[in-house]
């Protein structure tokens, strides 16, 4: 080698050094991805650790109660949102009905409701002054005393969380039925099975690993719910994670329980990848013609109406209907300069957080983009493991570090000075971004996905370098995933309670958490002004999410 | 002279993939030559191209470019500063910028003038007659490549890559544009390096053709020498239809089931197999006034082809059947006897050889 470039030509200037792979896309994303993956390391080395004094109090509850009502609460959600999204998405996506098109919104729509908000709705239509007792006493004539049902309980959260998360479910399936090719549906009909037997042996069994991946999210959702449960009065892990950190102060035994529920996740995403395996046959090839949907007559037709218009007013239309009762009603005693602060203070720390994800987001798959590294891809998917873990989890796990930086900070400044990182806001951005890096990486990564690495490599060549490209090439082409990517953030923000309660500064509201408050201190109408704002905004991407959904099948 | 581009035993190995996608390929191209590398799907000549532009780095070798090294082992000057230019498969014309915009991308450091007149004058050597305000997605495929053309061609690269430039278009214009697109090269003189799997494309427009099979560099040479005179059955396959015939050598010629060569013989190296290509054999329709070296065999037999028609003829010798193939205007009945002979051959010893 020496050889050729003495004699063939002078040594280049602009030889790089060794591994051209090694670069500050790469350093970014390395550091990046340490910081994301801090809280779980915290989590996964504290199951070593010897317990605290309190552990005693808490460690007998873990698995009579903690762990009783987690798994129970999992499996009726799990059984639940599998009947009503299946069977609502299997209706939407074969037959032909008046209303069709509007029922398709209704029944993503509840995906909007955060259920803690869903759970305090149905409270107030069950109880004795609320719209459906009184309908009974007074127009049908019943004689009625306590309230009609007690919601209260187990089955009454299974209830609240199923028609708030069946949408995943629905939404998952009904992409699957719809992609699925319709050819392999027509070949099984020409072979003689019925409409029953072509659901049950081949759209069904096709449509598996994706309802299976809606059961997977609406579980994760069911582990993070903190408001829900707290109201109900149920001890899961994560009501017990708040009790050992807010009413004990036991950071210690809240890291614990968090750590197990950790692997219980952890559990949870193997079982979901497991099952889904090598299983990559729905609509591989085909066409991806536009389902044919099947025109229903006289008693069908009706039938699933009045099956889908149920699951909507059930859903979303009566809960709604109620807020909207109670905001109207209390809206003049609570919308105050506070209240206008509040919604103020939401909707700027959303938007500051979305940002820094997005940007986040960006550096990560940006690398993985121009680095060339093998499997970089896969490493970087870590980053989206926090939408996974409880927000309470994330929460602890980040405490735990932040503070010993902060104490480790002092101690070598000497200073008795406010805490640093863990007094302002800096630790619930960080938390933010933990879990919600998964929402921002999806949106880029299918920007980037889109536009292909040729216009990148094509840039390359007429001398632009990586950063000269990511601004004139990658970024306006993907300009749309980046709001879309702000937008789902945003939302996430806007809506997350448990988090944001355990990391919020001392009398920090956001909305979710000023909702959450009324409504444990019998504020309930009251709480509906600031629920109301949470829903609406998170009406806004389910619109753009499903105008997605139909253009691209 | 030195020449442009120097490739020193260049291997490159993709993580996680079994073999070496480029294996120690050596290999010299001159100034203003154009350069088809050759080879089915996978075989690496992609990699390979994109070696030299950059966008992938050699585990292995070295490359120089205009006298100057621009990788060797693992260290390489990124594809930002080695001014070559690129027209990739399908073409990642820039779909927000206008055909104005995306044919001045490369240029910097020049006037808005400046660049105007470099966008229109390599839009005309192009042969691009449109609104330079429209975008790529109001272009035909067509109009497409040639603004993806001009836009490697307006920074004035030292070197012109083309991936699969055929790859996206029809057979009428397929044809048309391989023509155009030797005109332009040739007119810029600029040293070009194409990839295809086209060995019709390779031929017609190429100075060198170079083969590629599984990463490896097995024959690089003139289309005419590649054709007639490859060196192994696989080049022989890859660029159309041969036949091959056993033979051995007598006092005063080459005998084969055919009937015994004597012109030209002697220039031919001792090997066990005579190799001929179908348009190197022409049948004798007449008696009388013949040349030396009449061979004859029996149709076995004739496929209509549309401009030819493909002959297949037998005969035997010792027990054992040979076949030789001919382009001929007449569809001959099977067993018609057939007399012939063969204008260019060579004696071959092909390990891999592949009969038909």
């Amino acid at each position: 080698m020496e050889i050729i470039s003495q004699e063939r030509g002078k040594t280049n200037e602009s030889l790089k050094k060794r591994y051209i792979w090694w670069n500050g896309w790469v350093l970014a994303a390395t550091v990046l991805l340490i910081l994301v993956c801090v809280p779980v390391f915290t989590l996964l080395m504290h199951l070593a650790t010897s317990a605290s004094d309190q552990w005693g109090l808490v460690a007998p509850k873990i698995v009579d109660s903690y762990l009783k009502d987690t798994l129970i609460l999992l499996g009726g959600v799990a059984l639940c949102t599998f009947l009503i999204g299946t069977s609502a998405a299997w209706i939407m996506s074969s037959y032909e009905f008046p209303g069709r098109k509007y029922m398709e919104w209704l029944l993503i729509l509840p995906m909007a409701f955060p259920s803690y908000m869903m759970a305090y709705s149905y409270i107030g239509l069950l109880e004795y002054t609320g719209p459906i007792h009184s309908f009974l006493r007074n127009t049908a004539g019943w004689q009625l005393s306590g309230p009609l049902i007690d919601l209260m309980n187990l089955p009454g959260a299974v209830f609240i969380f199923s028609i708030t998360l069946f949408p995943y479910v629905y939404l998952f399936a009904r992409t699957s039925f719809l992609s699925s090719s319709k050819e392999v549906q027509e070949a099984a009909s020409l072979l003689g099975s019925g409409p029953w037997r072509t659901f049950f042996s081949v759209a069904l069994p096709m449509a598996r690993p994706a309802i299976a991946g809606g059961i997977a999210l609406a579980s994760m959702e069911v582990l993070n719910d903190y408001g829900t449960v707290k109201y109900f009065g149920l001890n899961t892990f994560t009501t017990g994670i708040f009790r050992a950190w807010l009413t004990l102060g036991d950071l210690d035994s809240a890291i614990k329980l968090a750590s197990i529920l950790t692997l219980i996740v952890l559990l949870l995403i193997w079982a979901e990848y497991f099952q889904r395996g090598n299983k990559k046959w729905a609509a591989k090839s085909g066409r991806n013609a536009p389902a044919v949907r099947l025109p229903l007559n006289g008693m069908k037709k009706w039938g699933v109406l009045v099956f889908c218009s149920f699951i909507a007013g059930v859903a979303f239309v009566f809960p709604f209907g109620q807020l909207v009762y109670w905001a109207a009603k209390t809206a003049h005693k609570v919308l105050d300069h506070t209240f206008g602060l509040i919604v103020l203070k939401s909707f700027v720390l959303a938007s500051f957080s979305s940002l820094i994800i997005v940007v986040l987001a960006i550096i990560l798959l940006y690398t993985v983009r121009v680095s060339g590294i093998y499997r970089m891809r896969y490493v970087t998917r870590i980053a989206s493991l926090g939408y996974a873990i409880p927000g309470a989890v994330i929460a602890v796990g980040i405490m735990a570090p932040v503070i010993g930086f902060d104490k480790w900070l002092l101690r070598i400044t000497g200073q008795h000075g406010p805490l640093l990182l863990s007094s302002g806001l800096f630790m619930l951005t960080f938390a933010y971004a933990v879990r919600f890096m998964a929402v921002g990486y999806n949106a880029i990564d299918s920007g980037f996905q889109k536009i292909g690495k040729d216009v990148n490599d094509a840039a390359t060549t007429l001398g632009y370098n990586s950063w000269k490209t990511l601004w004139r090439v990658d970024l306006p082409l993907i300009r749309k995933s980046i709001s879309a990517g702000l937008l789902l953030v945003f939302v996430d923000v806007i809506k997350e309670l448990p988090l944001t309660l355990i990391l919020r500064p001392f009398n920090f509201h956001t909305l979710a958490t000023k909702a959450f408050d009324m409504a444990t201190n019998e504020q309930i109408a009251e709480s509906a002004n600031a629920s109301l704002i949470v829903i609406l905004t998170g009406i806004l991407p389910i619109v753009l999410l499903n105008r997605i959904i139909r253009n691209n099948i | 002279m030195h020449p442009v581009l120097e490739l020193r035993n260049i291997s490159k190995t993709y993580p996680g993939s079994v073999g070496k996608a480029v294996d120690n390929v050596s290999l010299e191209v001159k100034k203003g030559d154009v350069l088809a590398l050759v080879g089915e799907s996978g075989s690496g000549k992609t990699t390979l191209l994109r070696t030299i532009a950059g966008l992938e780095h050699p585990d292995e070798g070295s490359l120089i470019l205009s006298g100057s090294v621009i990788s060797e082992g693992r260290k390489s000057v990124p594809a930002y500063q080695r001014n070559i230019g690129m027209v990739f498969q399908d073409y990642a014309l820039f779909p927000h910028m206008t055909i104005a915009d995306n044919v001045g991308f490369g240029l910097k450091g020049k006037t808005a003038s400046e660049k105007r007149k470099i966008i229109q004058e390599t839009l005309a050597l192009t042969g691009l007659d449109e609104d330079l305000r429209k975008y790529p997605h109001q272009l035909s495929g067509g109009q497409q490549q040639r603004v993806a053309l001009a836009r490697a061609l307006a920074p004035k690269p030292g070197m012109l890559l083309l991936d699969e430039p055929f790859s996206n278009l029809d057979t009428v214009l397929h044809e048309r544009v391989r023509d155009d697109l030797r005109k332009i090269v040739k007119a810029t003189g600029i040293t070009t390096i194409l990839v295809t799997h086209h060995t019709r494309d390779a031929l017609s427009m190429a100075d060198k053709v170079a083969v590629i099979h599984k990463g490896r560099l097995l024959q690089m040479d003139t289309p005419e020498t590649i054709y007639a005179h490859p060196v192994n059955g696989y080049v022989a396959h890859l660029f159309g239809k041969y036949s091959c015939i056993a033979c051995s050598p007598t006092g005063y010629g080459l005998e084969t089931a055919f009937g015994t060569i004597t012109a030209g013989y002697s220039d031919q190296p001792e090997k066990p197999w005579l190799f001929c290509r179908p348009e190197h054999i022409s049948i004798l329709k007449k008696t009388g006034n013949e040349p030396a070296d009449i061979l004859e065999g029996r149709v076995e037999n004739s496929t209509f082809l549309g401009d030819y028609v493909r002959i297949v003829l037998s005969a035997e010798k010792k027990g054992e059947k040979m076949r030789l193939i001919l382009h001929s205007d007449t569809v001959y009945p099977a067993g018609t006897s057939l007399r012939f002979v063969i204008g260019t051959f060579k004696t071959v010893d092909f390990g891999d050889i592949e009969r038909e």
